[in-house]
């Protein structure tokens, strides 16, 4: 088992203090047993120092050489145009990297950050935080054992009105972000959806409501190469029915992501059951998880490579885009221009 | 006078209207607005445009200068809309003092302010004009417009062209309070038909409000003007949310006395009030229990909602008793203003509550 230090405690660096690391990652690590934060570093030294103040740092500033004397493990939770090149550096440094979704910008660039890790022998994780909700590790079991027989198709859908307190507003910027709805919400659906059922995608067809931004509305029809077909609703301007629905040959099972202690189960011909599963940490579950796969030299639950296959079937979506046919966008009388 | 990309501001773009404004002007022609945006976590809609966005805020004028560019025309529709009068304020009239007076230094052709027909106050007459006076009443929202007009008028003496548009309950796709908020409202059974209260309800759809915006840019002789603009001839607010019943597959509600009105107001605030208490002791088992009915039981939680909020409340009486008729004789002639039928307006809305699964 690889020992970090002499308290066996494993060293981590923070790049990027946006919201995600001041809502997410920080709770963690105020009581976080097998691992320490020692350094914080971003852009803007204020937002860094004003993070830094309940913890005691050996580093927070805006140099991101500076922390590779005191980190074990860097977390990348920049703006996603940033994820490539500052993992890129950090694994060149010989650090273990655990980098926000999605891992970067495209499947070009996943490839070589894989192949990073490869040569050094490093880690290189990717936080598609929701495999480890319980219940999403209880659905994969469901799969996985057939008690409802084999997955004939689901219905996945996603939307809320965006309330993300985002500190850079990044996300709506293309050359920054990526991609709309689909890069941000879909890279976790997605994700799951691959976990679920790994098969090869034969078949994308992919609408969106973008108009020379990003995408704010999307709708995605997907076959599998094993047959299974299935649909995929993603919004961020309004809540949609928000249920992940699996139809299986004996029965299905729909599960809310934001709600998601509980998942439904319907067999054929019998009552609605409910199974109740905790709520649990799955930031904190997924920081024990990368700091063990390190010590014992294991896979993490998400490696690049799982990482990849959603960027890729998200770039296919991109690739294969046709605008959403949306009436009222169009029914203005023309406005005085020239 | 025509516009060109770059050189259009818009305030309050990431909101209902400024958000219409930018789109139309996109997809008409092609043109790249320049917005003002105070918080980004409201830019989703925005951000389907390629449109240039300055953070900023109508209270730091830096900010402002910033956004103004070398733009040649303002739409103005931010407006302070936070849980502090006193900032709100602030916002709608210092704010528009500022950016009035960025505009009328860089030579703005046209400074286009979104005002309200709240400006004539609670108690209308029966036929309301461009003549009529404003008047303050108990409406915060609406005295705050007066307010703005004020300093509108104020710049259009020092120079500023300024144009100022009153509209009426704007509907249609986005619309938070008549579209989203009335859909919302009938889902929980928050519209009912009380007898006496029937007045009238004089509505726009969002693209005729835009279409009367733009009409205001295109002719010089709207400059110094003020326009009310609103649909027509207007309905009955039983008609209103009628369509937004009809819509929801529900059945129409059975009328109801003033009193039995004015008793489910009285239960339902009782209800609020200790709902809230238990809030502060029991949140996420409460939250769990309502979550875990809402899947059992859709019609519980519903109704559930439609007792916490009841139906008509106190201070909506009075603006669903309203007969007043609001003329829009002055859009049409000197704009050449010609909204769509009411109908037209909300079968287009119908298509966007479904797109976004809200029925």
């Amino acid at each position: 088992m690889k020992q970090f230090n002499k308290k066996g405690v494993a060293r981590f660096g923070i790049i990027g203090c946006g919201a995600i690391t001041e809502m997410a990652y920080l709770p963690v690590f105020k009581e976080f047993s097998i691992g320490q934060l020692t350094c914080l570093v971003d852009a803007d030294i204020h937002r860094a120092s004003a993070l830094a103040k309940d913890f005691d740092l050996s580093y927070v500033g805006k140099n991101l050489e500076a922390i590779f004397d005191y980190v074990d493990v860097v977390i990348v939770a920049v703006p996603n145009h940033l994820h490539f090149p500052i993992c890129k550096v950090c694994l060149k440094a010989g650090k273990h990297v655990l980098c926000e979704k999605p891992m970067a910008m495209n499947a070009q660039e996943c490839e070589e950050l894989i192949s990073l890790a490869n040569k050094y022998s490093l880690k290189l994780a990717v936080a598609h935080v929701r495999r480890f909700y319980p219940a999403a590790k209880k659905i994969k079991e469901i799969v996985v054992s057939r008690e409802l027989g084999d997955v004939k198709s689901f219905d996945f859908a996603e939307g809320t009105v965006f309330g993300w307190p985002t500190v850079s507003g990044f996300f709506f910027d293309k050359e920054k972000a990526g991609g709309g709805v689909l890069m941000d919400i879909g890279v976790h659906l997605l994700d799951l959806l691959l976990w679920w059922l790994p098969c090869e995608t034969v078949h994308v067809n992919y609408e969106d409501d973008n108009l020379g931004g990003v995408e704010a509305f999307a709708k995605i029809e997907i076959r599998f190469s094993n047959g299974v077909t299935g649909k995929v609703k993603l919004s961020r301007l309004s809540v949609l029915k928000n249920f992940y629905i699996l139809y299986f040959e004996k029965g299905n099972i729909k599960w809310d992501p934001f709600s998601p202690k509980r998942i439904y189960i319907q067999k054929f011909q019998k009552s609605l059951k409910t199974i109740k599963v905790k709520k649990g940490n799955p930031v904190k579950d997924m920081l024990s998880n990368f700091v063990y796969s390190i010590q014992n030299d294991q896979r993490p639950l998400v490696i690049g490579e799982d990482a990849l296959s959603a960027i890729q079937l998200i770039e296919r979506c991109y690739h294969s885009r046709k605008l959403l046919p949306l009436e009222w966008l169009h029914v203005g009388k023309g406005a005085p221009c020239g | 006078m025509w516009i060109k990309s770059d050189e259009v501001l818009i305030t309050g773009a990431t909101g209902f209207i400024g958000g219409r404004i930018a789109e139309r002007l996109w997809i008409d022609c092609g043109i790249i607005s320049r917005c003002l945006v105070r918080n980004f976590s409201n830019a989703a809609r925005l951000a389907r445009l390629p449109v240039r966005r300055y953070p900023g805020d109508l209270l730091d004028r830096p900010s402002v200068e910033r956004a103004m560019g070398d733009c040649k025309v303002v739409f103005h529709c931010a407006y302070g809309n936070t849980d502090d009068l006193h900032l709100n304020r602030r916002i709608n009239e210092e704010g528009t003092k500022n950016i009035g007076e960025i505009a009328l230094r860089n030579g703005v052709k046209r400074f286009v302010y979104i005002s309200s027909v709240a400006v004539y106050g609670s108690n209308q007459p029966e036929e309301v004009n461009e003549k009529t006076s404003v008047r303050f009443s108990d409406d915060e929202y609406g005295n705050s417009k007066i307010k703005a007009e004020e300093v509108c008028a104020d710049l259009l003496n020092q120079g500023l062209p300024v144009v100022i548009v009153r509209p009426t309950v704007v509907f249609g796709p986005f619309s938070p309070i008549w579209t989203v908020g009335a859909i919302k409202r009938v889902l929980i059974g928050g519209w009912e038909d009380v007898e006496g209260v029937n007045g009238l309800c004089n509505s726009v759809y969002v693209d005729d409000l835009v279409d009367g915006l733009l009409l205001s840019v295109k002719f010089d002789r709207a400059v110094g003007e003020t326009f009310i603009v609103s649909g027509e001839p207007p309905i009955t607010w039983n008609e209103f949310f009628g369509v937004y019943i009809q819509l929801a597959g529900l059945s129409e509600p059975s009328e109801i006395s003033g009193g039995k009105r004015k008793l489910k107001s009285i239960l339902s605030n009782l209800l609020r009030g200790n709902i809230n208490l238990f809030r502060r002791f029991f949140e996420p088992q409460l939250m769990d229990f309502y979550l875990f009915m809402k899947q059992k039981s859709p019609h519980f939680t519903r109704k559930l909602d439609g007792l916490i909020r009841g139906g008509i409340k106190e201070d909506e009486v009075n603006r669903f008793s309203q007969k007043t008729i609001y003329s829009i004789d002055k859009a049409r002639s000197t704009l050449g203003y010609s909204p769509r039928s009411f109908e037209e307006g909300m079968r287009i809305t119908a298509d966007w509550l479904r797109h976004h699964e809200y029925i």
